[in-house]
């Protein structure tokens, strides 16, 4: 189910962060998917838009990667099991 | 979606009579028969119309029920309904012979609405129902009706509160009609909605909280028109969050727009409309996507 050295679960570490997530505790959880992410060879920072994480990398290669449907499905468990209900890459940054 | 009954149905309508009546056949036609007769119970309606998939079909049977004299198909236009929708509505109604009637409404004026509270809909509701209703009783209509189908009573939808204040009634659900039922007799119909993409208003764009003005809804529509330009097909919104646009497509689509060069013309785009950064929804397209973003739940 999971792209090869990926494994992930679809099972929430909390409650999803909701609108009123006080600004703290989304950069905490940032950092933590942000680590996460890390961790599975997805280098990337990560903006905050209440409780959407919009993954900003450094080059094309991210967007790259997550053409292939299995990541995708998989970033968006990671996201899902640090609180995240969406979970987007920035593809124009200007 | 239903696709075997969807399949079932067309079937039936095409290989039946290619005017296409309902039949008894199927759950769906049965259901037409009842709406059919429900209508021609009321004697004369208006239809809060606003050129999508349900409103569509059911003027389009409460004509066929009721006839052109004791039928009128009501639009209500602002800011926040799409010029591309509204020009839908235009065409079936023209198409179709269908008497038709645009009125403004205001709600971008009502700061309970601009404020846009996760209750948004109920005043954008209120506003249209409030100029229409008692223009119906004016010119002497027994009822008015919106499609409201079966399938949305399970979601937050704050308007139908507003629905039902002001005494509007929703047959679609009343009678059982879920979505894929009003396509499938759509297109037994031939009505030109059957597969349109559903279409809400352009401030289900921002997510709640963020105040509804006419510069972010011309943005939010000029970006979408932008997508469908360069071949963005199918389910599409594009969620402002600022000065980022965070882009929900079908979620099969999703791979081709990711790759390049689609990627450079979809961000091309996006910026082109006004938004600086442009980010790609990883899950694609959700109805209520907003919605869950706040912690809503269906109701």
């Amino acid at each position: 189910m999971s792209s090869p050295g990926f494994v992930v679960s679809d099972a929430p570490v909390a409650d999803p962060v909701t609108a009123g997530l006080g600004a703290g505790a989304s950069e905490t959880r940032a950092v933590s998917l942000a680590g996460a992410l890390a961790q599975v060879g997805i280098p990337c920072r990560i903006d905050v838009h209440g409780a959407a994480a919009f993954l900003l990398a450094a080059d094309d290669a991210l967007a790259v990667r997550l053409a292939d449907h299995a990541l995708r499905r998989d970033v968006l468990a990671l996201g899902r099991r640090h609180g995240f209900t969406h979970v987007a890459v920035i593809v124009g940054d200007r | 979606m239903h696709v075997g009954d969807h399949t079932r149905v067309e079937m039936l309508a095409t290989d039946t009579d290619a005017s296409v009546r309902p039949t008894a056949t199927s759950e769906g036609a049965a259901k037409e028969v009842s709406l059919v007769r429900w209508l021609a119970e009321r004697e004369s309606v208006v239809v809060g119309y606003s050129g999508g998939v349900d409103s569509t079909y059911l003027a389009c049977v409460a004509l066929e029920a009721l006839g052109p004299a004791r039928v009128l198909a009501v639009t209500g236009r602002s800011a926040s309904y799409p010029d591309e929708q509204w020009a839908m509505a235009r065409d079936t109604a023209e198409r179709w012979a269908l008497p038709w009637l645009e009125i403004e409404t205001a709600e971008l004026e009502d700061p309970r609405y601009a404020a846009n509270p996760t209750n948004r809909c109920y005043f954008c509701k209120h506003e249209l129902w409030s100029r229409l209703v008692p223009m119906a009783r004016a010119r002497g209509y027994a009822a008015v009706l919106d499609g409201t189908n079966a399938d949305d009573l399970a979601d937050h939808r704050p308007g139908a509160r507003a629905a039902t204040e002001q005494g509007v009634l929703s047959p679609l659900a009343l009678l059982g009609f879920g979505k894929h039922e009003i396509r499938a007799r759509s297109r037994a119909r031939g009505l030109p909605t059957w597969a349109q993409p559903s279409a809400p208003c352009l401030a289900s764009r921002l997510p709640y909280g963020t105040p509804v003005t006419v510069a972010r809804l011309r943005r939010v529509e000029a970006a979408e028109r932008a997508l469908r330009s360069i071949g963005v097909a199918g389910d599409l919104r594009v969620r402002d969050h600022g000065d980022l646009a965070r882009v929900e497509l079908a979620p099969d689509t999703l791979s081709h727009w990711l790759a390049q060069p689609a990627r450079g013309r979809l961000a091309r785009a996006l910026q082109t409309a006004g938004y600086p950064r442009v980010a790609l929804d990883l899950a694609g397209f959700r109805s209520g996507s907003l919605n869950v973003l706040a912690g809503i739940r269906g109701e």
